[in-house]
């Protein structure tokens, strides 16, 4: 681990973790299913909600985080702070909130929401987190610039990360080998949060993951 | 600059080697909200281009400037993976980065050895 890494970690203890419990980030492009994943983990777990799920992108507009969330598995178990972030992209516009019947009012101040959520996942990755679940689209194109960017980030920090390839239910347009051949050097875990699908894989691989 | 025209600036990488990270975040900034394409020689850090898109957010207005596109090519040894190329992660090798308005980059096409893109004119660059 380097020195930032180190640095980094102790901080986020120091701030406020307790001891042994992980801070997990939810990165990934918006409408990939951070907060669907979310949910579901927290209904799994801790009989709550993180907040609403829409197809309107950016409806996570803040990071929302919950504690003390108790993950068990085969292999035992982990203690996370979870973290749902904003979905980050280059671009935002009052019109494509428009497209989902939203009036010109209500577009250009979720736009501008936006804008600010995406900073604030940016700059939350740079500095508190102990590990990523990084979720991605099995549906679209894993290569896109933001997942480049994301995860080249998380790499030079040294911050161990799964990443997703949701939405597996869509049988006939999810491809998870294009994930796994786009991101090699990572652990690829399959689910679809909607429909709860191997979802117990996943929280098998958390426990191995961020629970050392 | 009329309407049919696009302005594509290309920075050298000894320029931007001479830049603190700033500067450079700035002088890219500036050149995309003039409408113009910025090609950067040598290619911009996952660190650098995360700067770039935190100040992009700072300046969306949600009319004249609504966003950027940004695609990073990298140039690397014949046995790297995907991962290796977009992470620039094989010192030494040739690298590229595009960025653009939002809306003028299309059709991107990256693999082992070249980058392809479509300029859209539909913005009025």
């Amino acid at each position: 681990m380097n020195l930032l890494a180190q640095l980094r970690r102790s901080i986020g203890e120091w701030l406020g973790g307790s001891e042994g419990t992980k801070q997990i980030g939810v990165y990934g492009p918006p409408n990939s299913g951070k907060s669907t994943l979310s949910n579901k983990m927290l209904r799994d777990w801790d009989r709550n909600e993180m907040g609403p799920e829409s197809e309107v992108p950016h409806q996570t507009r803040q990071v929302k985080k919950k504690e003390g969330v108790v993950i068990e598995s085969d292999s035992g178990d982990v203690e996370l702070d979870i973290a749902d972030t904003p979905g980050v992209e280059t671009k935002v516009s009052a019109e494509e909130f428009m497209e989902f019947d939203l009036d010109e009012d209500a577009a250009q101040t979720r736009a501008r929401e936006a804008t600010q959520g995406i900073s604030e996942s940016i700059s939350w990755l740079k500095s508190d987190i102990d590990g990523v679940l990084y979720v991605i689209d099995s549906t679209e194109d894993p290569t896109a610039q933001v997942n480049a960017m994301i995860l080249g980030i998380i790499e030079e920090m040294e911050v161990p990360t799964l990443v997703l390839a949701n939405k597996i239910d869509l049988e006939e347009e999810s491809d998870v080998e294009r994930v796994e051949e786009a991101y090699p050097d990572h652990k690829v875990v399959p689910v679809s949060a909607k429909e709860g699908l191997n979802m117990d894989e996943l929280y098998d691989e958390i426990v191995r993951t961020f629970g050392r | 600059m009329t309407g049919n025209e696009i302005e594509l600036e290309i920075l050298r990488e000894e320029s931007l080697n001479r830049m603190g990270d700033e500067e450079k975040v700035s002088r890219i900034m500036n050149s995309v909200r003039n409408n113009k394409i910025v090609v950067l020689e040598g290619g911009l850090t996952s660190e650098e281009e995360a700067r770039v898109v935190e100040r992009v957010m700072e300046l969306i207005d949600g009319e004249d400037f609504t966003g950027i596109e940004i695609e990073s090519h990298r140039s690397t040894s014949e046995d790297s993976g995907l991962m290796d190329r977009f992470l620039n992660r094989d010192e030494g090798q040739d690298s590229l980065t595009i960025v653009g308005p939002e809306g003028t980059l299309e059709s991107i096409d990256k693999n082992d050895s070249t980058i392809s893109t479509m300029i859209s004119l539909r913005r009025g660059v």
